[in-house]
């Protein structure tokens, strides 16, 4: 055997090229009477931009967050009161946003991270739930009335009127945050993340400084939940930002959707995050067509029981079971 | 003149127990010295401290005259270790294993795709590979750490820690676990890495390991040093057998 060279470029960035390529071409093709689907899938790259969030604390570096909507909050909402209240130009108002999400995560993840397992759950579990309340009772925020008529970013020019207005900004966000985790996953500070993952004494003793390491992993991880919440509150739904997205619901469906997707591998936010999403819209469309009237009461039966189904039988995620299939499938 | 590794006064305390009671040892490059003692003695808390994964509760621990003060500080000056129950990385493969002690580490640096990163990246796999090799370990490289007999775990973790490049290298029971053949093995081993110029210090039930490798031979017993010498002065010692014989007999 030669001695092993760093991964080839190629290697790690040949899945980031072809996810670009899917995303420029997506919003072009012939829909038809599924056009409606288009704002989904936008909708789908702002969860798969917090999955990825998740992937990168929870599936790399070991650290799980049940208050990651929390984050997401944090970046929607200073977008939003920077942008209406403050009237900041909006640009200014999403980089404070991402700023201020990271801030949060750098001082509350000082005094839980410091916590593991059960613990740590319960603690990021509270945060999120502290962060949703100060929203739900702030006047600054417009409590459970929202905020309305934010600024809204679109592509400049003539493509910016098309379905591609919003959905480029979106996905190409979260193109930029799975390329970077591609290439974190292969870096050194990736090891030294796994490392942390499977026992963070050896990892000291190796020289990583666990504590530094996990609040960065946590920092990083928020501002990508920061970045997603302004795109929420900037490019999907610009006209009223309300505080019912950012609930205990969505940091636990976030979990579910990194959990789904599978930690192990770059890519199990973004799989994650559209399996979520597309067993949702499969299960309403499916009841309509049947002409099943009582499609919302069933729709969440149904979802949870197929949920269950797949992480019992593929608790690695669905990122490890795709390559099982495929190399089975090379095999014969 | 500073001590290589000088450990002075030290005492460790876990709530009522008294673990290390005022122990003091110095260690100059290149001894090859033993820690034994019987179950309980102190063993495990006295490699912790010199290994910066415990502070003391009084005294200090100097390591070429500065004090130890972490686990990632204390490999940065040139400790290394091994754990009594062998502890890698198990989801990682054993060539990830010992790049983990090949450093780079840094998180912001490692963010973004530099080509000096990537070239840096190919020079430190090319090393680990080496030190692999040189342990006859290169079949295991690709291969899942988790699923891996225990011998090869074990010399594994000893390559690990090689991979930080430290002066002092502490193993705490090495050859626990390991048939006669895999201790021979182990024993030639350690003899390599010692010549190599790296300072050993290990704690060890095996004693005919201990006696047939060890210069230096030191005896803790209830958490203070009761003999310390050769090992033929420390066989013969009345103290030793005493607490051996008091306490757990198999020595």
């Amino acid at each position: 055997m030669t001695p092993p060279r760093a991964p080839s470029w190629w290697r790690i960035y040949r899945g980031p090229l072809v996810l670009l390529a899917v995303v420029l071409v997506a919003p072009w093709l012939p829909w038809g009477r599924f056009g409606y689907l288009v704002p989904l899938l936008q909708l789908a790259g702002i969860y798969t931009l917090l999955a990825t969030s998740l992937t990168l604390l929870l599936g790399m570096a070991g650290q799980i967050s049940l208050g990651h909507a929390g984050f997401f909050a944090v970046g929607a909402y200073t977008a939003g009161v920077a942008a209406t209240v403050w009237h900041w130009p909006s640009g200014v108002a999403a980089l404070a946003a991402v700023l201020a999400a990271g801030l949060v995560a750098l001082l509350c993840g000082g005094m839980v991270l410091r916590l593991r397992g059960h613990l740590l759950a319960l603690a990021t579990l509270c945060l999120g739930v502290i962060l949703y309340e100060l929203i739900l009772k702030s006047s600054l925020t417009g409590g459970a009335a929202g905020l309305y008529d934010l600024p809204e970013w679109r592509v400049p020019g003539r493509l910016g009127a098309g379905p591609a207005g919003g959905f480029y900004l979106v996905w190409g966000a979260a193109w930029l945050a799975l390329a970077w985790l591609a290439h974190l996953s292969a870096s050194p500070a990736g090891r030294a993340l796994r490392a942390v993952r499977d026992d963070e004494a050896a990892a000291a003793a190796l020289g990583v400084d666990v504590f530094v390491l996990k609040l960065k992993a946590f920092v990083a991880s928020a501002m990508l939940a920061g970045v997603a919440g302004v795109l929420y509150a900037f490019v999907h739904s610009p006209s009223y930002l309300g505080p019912e997205e950012f609930g205990l619901t969505t940091s636990v469906l976030l979990v579910m959707m990194a959990v789904l997707g599978g930690l192990n591998s770059p890519w199990g936010g973004l799989v994650g995050a559209l399996a979520v999403m597309a067993l949702r819209e499969g299960i309403t469309l499916v009841a309509d067509q049947c002409g099943f009237s009582g499609a919302a009461r069933i729709e969440q039966l149904v979802y949870g029981l197929i949920l269950i189904l797949l992480l019992t039988r593929a608790p690695q995620g669905l990122v490890p079971l795709w390559r099982r299939v495929c190399c089975r499938a090379g095999d014969s | 003149m500073t001590a290589f590794l000088q450990i002075e006064e030290a005492r460790r305390r876990f709530g009522g127990v008294l673990a290390l009671d005022s122990v003091s040892l110095e260690l100059a490059a290149g001894e090859l010295t033993a820690l034994i003692g019987p179950n309980g003695a102190g063993k495990t808390t006295l490699f912790n401290l010199v290994a910066g994964a415990l502070a003391p509760t009084a005294g200090r621990v100097l390591f070429q005259g500065r004090p130890v003060t972490g686990a990632a500080a204390a490999c940065r000056q040139g400790i290394a270790r091994t754990f009594q129950n062998v502890r890698l990385f198990g989801g990682m493969t054993v060539l990830e294993n010992v790049l983990v002690g090949m450093g780079g580490h840094g998180f912001w640096a490692g963010a973004l795709p530099w080509p000096a990163g990537h070239r840096a990246e190919t020079r430190r796999r090319r090393a680990a590979y080496f030190l692999l090799e040189r342990f006859g370990l290169d079949a295991y490289a690709e291969r899942q750490a988790a699923g891996l007999p225990f011998g090869v775990q074990r010399v594994a973790e000893i390559a690990r820690a090689l991979a930080a490049g430290p002066k002092l290298l502490l193993l705490d029971e090495p050859a626990a676990g390991l048939n006669r053949t895999e201790t021979r093995q182990l024993e030639l081993l350690l003899r390599q890495i010692h010549r190599e110029g790296v300072t050993l210090l290990l704690v060890e039930h095996d004693m005919p390991l201990v006696m047939s490798l060890a210069r230096r031979v030191v005896v803790l017993d209830c958490g203070r040093i009761i003999a310390d010498g050769t090992p033929d002065v420390v066989r013969h010692d009345s103290r030793v057998r005493a607490a051996y014989l008091g306490g757990d007999a198999h020595g």
